[in-house]
């Protein structure tokens, strides 16, 4: 969005010439752009089918076998579970939030009764500790409920998060992992709200749609239960509805439409900001989508049009009458406007550019993009072909040019040492991420812990925007300190979710620190250092060399975290 | 420039022995830069902001509960009279916001009411964007308007080796306010800023310790990679990692009367108080706050004072409470200023909670501040005062108050650089201070 530090523009000092890119390079930049990097052996793959029929296969991710990254990922915590189940454990939590109210009235009371301070925001689980040991038993069980509900939506969205991982560290398929990260965040939900039934969205509504039409992927994502649940459509009502069951002494209330989702439908996943809407077409569509709900049986599981709660006035919707007396229809044009509006084409054509290609893409380039978008109406398979095998793509310019998200700089790590995913440990993330930690750095010695310190907590970032596309946004000194973190940690050995334990292979290497040098520059990032990077390794190495404690694997896991945490291995 | 004659004195006070093994991190050249900041920092006036991101619900936060208007536009969401906070017979305030009214009876507190960005967005993104590069309706101006009042503050300009602590943000990463010239630093968490390793009590892994520690290299690497946009970041990290070894996050004690409220924003505010006690230099201080866009069950249950936005409030007024109460004799050289990109619609949803709306209130609070009372004029709550016949409309811009803060407690003279195209110059200030 905006330079950060007095810089040029996102320029690298080593980078910065317009050699055209050797057909090593090429394939190295492929291999970050439409992937998370590089693993041990990838280039010579590569080299041997050509980069042009590594780039067709990876548009065509049902032809690539992989088999053994489904059946980890089967093994994970609710992966298997359908819609239908996750929604009857929503259902719990809601339950037990309602009768949380009731407990904590009731706390409250037993605290005020034994004398204790009930003021400032204090959990339920803090209260309950103040008190004294009698009246702590009599409310322990209606504590723990709550809890236990929570815990078990927690646990499903810890399988999330390990899912991702898991998919994007091993899967054969990296571009559509690379699109399922960029879809997901496009249609950003936050778990912190929409819990585990984001977890329903990406598998239901996300993956399967992120190579085929767009307008199929924003249905998808429009009755996606954890999108009407995160932007609150699914509570929006034509204006005076009474609704059908109310609890008992609950107070009526005026309902009415809820303008959330129409707003960011607009802003953020369609149109853009300065897409030509006004308040009133926010106002208009929200009416449009006025009974867009969920099953509350399945709270969150599954889809549900309420026809009673349908405003069926009519409507103008960008200047065009949305006739009244109508359904779902309403919604369902005003999604076909919006999906195949010019400013939404331009809009998503330049994102796509940015992640894929540089953060101020070529106009050349998105131009082809809409096109392409134009002709094809919308089918993202082409569309994302059109920008990847472009010049634009493969111009030195875009060598390099990317700073990697925190995402995208632990999982490209984990590749570059050719590690993989400790399954056992990645089923057990519902420990690690527990009940109301989401959001939380977590537990540092995880590759989820590990990416929130450095500023990207996954599927908890609060605003409907989603994390920015402009890398530009992950320069800032705190972050950069939690790479460097990282990179010494992962190399030592101290993460548990990843298996790390084949080490990094020096046994061959003969000649000095040099030669060590030199290797793990190769391993780690196909050689492609500044030479004062290199000179500074080299003279790392050789200050560990001298101290008598040093041997060779101290000295090489010094020189790997640091090309890890170099400048060279932030980009893509 | 400032820039050039700082490295020089890190390189030529000792800092480069100190990278080479050869003496002890907290050696001679610690004392040196913490003399140095020391010297910098004596009687600093410090600005303290705290962004409540999402839009927080002004009418709910202070309620207007004289308006005649106010229980008719929001019958079950508005708090009732008799457990409202109240302040002058007009305005009260949530009963969550109970930590702040001591305050505000001492007149150490203000309410800026009504007050906001007159771009009249309702896109948080738009709106937190113009709120906090301070040019509301123009996207053009690039940096954040606490950077540049870090820039033209005169204590600042006077000080040749400026702090790298001098314009921090806690709790996250760069805020768009703090980006541009002014070099800041965002620390997510003083207890991790810190490469592992370094610091005592971390130091196990041989290979990341022995010969002189992978934090030198690292910096040699950063160093080296001038005019990459990683060197500068990288370069403010490791003087500020430097000086903050002397202070040890792990084992600070607040004030005994102050009770940050658990989570990240406490311990941000708690951290705030820590580096400003610690005389590192801290000029502009920043922190946030979300999840205040209450589009839906603003409260819970049948009453009003409970709820989302009761939580909000609670952790809010908990920690600005706790944060004053520790910064002790601290506390008249600093100034603690609230603000959110808009207010929320005047009448309630059809879902018992709030859409997108303009003005909202704000809160000053510390050193030199008129407390005691609810600034800004009132503009009504009927159909036709409400903005747009839906919002509570704008009567103070928010260059208003902050370009008021900004003179009379930072020392920033000049108002046009500081909000580029504000034209309401100093005869809009309120009088807060």
């Amino acid at each position: 969005m905006f330079p950060l530090i007095p810089a040029p523009p996102a320029a690298s000092a080593s980078f910065q010439d317009d050699t055209p890119l050797t057909q090593d390079q090429r394939i190295l930049h492929a291999l970050g752009r439409l992937g998370f990097g590089a693993r041990p052996g990838d280039l010579e793959k590569i080299k041997k089918i050509g980069l042009g029929a590594y780039i067709a296969r990876q548009l065509q991710p049902d032809k690539i076998d992989d088999g053994s990254v489904e059946r980890s990922v089967a093994s994970l915590y609710g992966a298997q579970m359908s819609a239908e189940e996750i929604g009857q454990h929503e259902r719990a939590v809601l339950m037990a939030n309602v009768d949380a109210v009731q407990t904590r009235k009731k706390l409250e009371d037993a605290a005020r009764e034994s004398g204790i301070d009930t003021s400032g925001a204090m959990t339920p689980g803090q209260l309950l500790q103040k008190l004294p040991p009698e009246k702590r038993q009599a409310l322990l069980g209606a504590t723990q409920k709550g809890a236990q509900a929570r815990q078990e939506a927690a646990a499903i969205g810890g399988g999330l998060v390990a899912e991702k991982f898991l998919r994007a560290v091993e899967s054969e398929r990296q571009l559509q992992e690379v699109l399922v990260d960029f879809w997901s965040n496009h249609f950003n939900i936050d778990m912190g709200k929409a819990r585990s039934t984001k977890a329903i969205d990406e598998r239901l509504a996300i993956r399967p749609h992120v190579l085929g039409k767009f307008r199929t992927l924003l249905g998808a994502s429009a009755k996606s239960p954890a999108m009407l649940i995160y932007l609150d459509n699914f509570q929006s009502v034509a204006a005076n509805t009474q609704p059908m069951f109310r609890r008992p002494g609950a107070k009526k209330m005026p309902r009415g439409i809820n303008e959330n989702y129409a707003r960011e439908l607009m802003e953020l996943h369609t149109l853009g900001v300065d897409g030509g809407y006004t308040q009133k077409d926010v106002t208009e569509v929200a009416r449009c989508l006025t009974g867009w709900s969920i099953d509350g049986n399945r709270y969150g599981g599954t889809f549900q049009f309420r026809n009673f709660a349908h405003d069926r006035g009519e409507k103008t919707v960008l200047g065009v009458k949305i006739p009244a007396g109508r359904g779902i229809e309403d919604g369902e044009q005003v999604l076909d406007m919006l999906a195949r509006s010019p400013a939404t084409i331009r809009s998503l054509s330049t994102k796509l550019c940015r992640r894929f290609v540089s953060d101020e893409p070529p106009a050349s380039l998105v131009n082809k993009c809409a096109q392409t978008w134009e002709k094809t109406d919308g089918d993202l398979r082409e569309v994302v072909r059109t920008i990847v095998t472009s010049d634009e793509f493969f111009a030195p310019q875009a060598y390099k040019k990317k700073l990697k998200s925190p995402f995208e700089f632990v999982v490209s790590s984990a590749r570059a040492l050719g590690a993989t995913c400790r399954t056992p440990a990645l089923q057990n993330y519902k420990l690690a991420i527990g009940q109301g930690a989401i959001r939380n750095t977590g537990n540092e010695r995880t590759l989820s812990g590990q990416v929130s310190l450095m500023g990207q907590p996954l599927y908890a970032y609060s605003f409907p925007t989603g994390y920015p596309e402009d890398s530009r946004k992950w320069v800032s000194a705190g972050q950069l300190i939690a790479r460097l973190n990282f990179s010494l940690t992962f190399v030592d050995g101290g993460l548990y979710d990843i298996d790390f334990s084949q080490g990094l292979q020096i046994n061959s290497v003969t000649g000095g620190t040099p030669a060590l040098v030199d290797f793990l520059s190769e391993k780690l990032i196909g050689g492609q250092l500044s030479p004062g990077t290199r000179a500074t390794l080299l003279k790392q190495a050789e200050a560990i060399v001298k101290t008598p404690e040093a041997s060779k694997l101290t000295t090489a896991r010094r020189v790997a975290a640091l090309v890890l945490g170099s400048p060279e291995f932030q980009r893509r | 420039m400032n820039e050039i004659k700082r490295r020089v004195f890190l390189k030529n006070g000792g800092l480069a022995l100190a990278s080479v093994g050869l003496i002890p991190a907290l050696g001679p050249a610690f004392l040196g830069r913490a003399a140095l900041a020391q010297g910098a920092s004596k009687k600093k006036k410090t600005l303290i902001c705290v962004f409540l991101r999402g839009a927080m619900d002004g009418l709910s936060a202070v309620t207007p509960h004289g308006d005649p208007n106010l229980y008719k536009l929001r019958q079950s969401i508005a708090v009732p009279r008799q457990s409202l906070l109240d302040l002058d017979g007009f305005f009260g305030m949530h009963p969550a916001l109970a930590p702040l009214l001591p305050l505000y009876k001492s007149q150490k507190l203000a309410v800026i009411h009504a007050c906001g960005s007159p771009a009249g967005t309702r896109s948080h993104f738009d709106a937190m964007d113009y709120m906090e590069s301070g040019s509301p309706g123009s996207k053009s101006v690039r940096d954040g308007w606490l950077a540049r009042a870090t820039l033209l503050c005169p204590e600042d300009k006077k000080n040749a080796a400026h702090s790298p602590f001098r314009a921090v943000a806690l709790g996250g990463g760069m805020p768009r306010i703090l980006q541009g010239d002014a070099q800041a630093l965002a620390i997510p968490d003083l207890k991790t800023f810190g490469i592992k390793g370094d610091r005592s009590g971390a130091m196990l892994e041989s290979a990341m310790t022995m010969g002189g520690g992978a934090s030198d290299g690292f910096e040699t690497l950063y160093d080296k990679a001038v005019g990459d946009v990683l060197h500068g970041p990288a370069e403010e990290s490791f003087e500020a990692m430097r000086m903050l070894r002397s202070i040890d996050p792990n084992r600070y004690v607040p004030n005994r009367d102050a009770r940050y409220p658990n989570g990240r924003f406490g311990t941000s505010l708690m951290q705030i108080a820590q580096l400003i006690k610690a005389d590192v230099g801290v000029e502009i201080a920043f922190a946030d706050l979300g999840g205040w866009d209450t589009h839906a069950n603003q409260i819970q249950g049948p009453d009003p004072s409970r709820g989302r936005l009761a939580t909000l409030l609670g952790e809010m007024s908990q920690g600005l409470a706790a944060l004053y109460s520790d910064l002790g004799d601290r506390r008249e050289d600093c100034v603690i200023l609230t603000m959110s990109e808009f207010g929320r619609t005047a009448r309630q949803n059809g879902t018992g909670g709030t859409d997108h709306g303009t003005a909202t209130c704000f809160f000053a609070l510390g050193g030199g501040i008129r407390g005691g009372k609810v600034y800004g004029d009132w503009p009504g709550l009927t159909q036709e005062q409400l903005y747009e016949g839906r919002d509570l409309k704008l009567t103070t811009d928010f260059r208003a108050v902050f370009g008021e803060v900004a003179k009379k407690h930072l020392g920033v003279t000049n108002l046009e650089k500081l909000f580029p195209g504000f034209t309401g110059g100093e005869k809009s200030f309120r009088g807060l201070m």
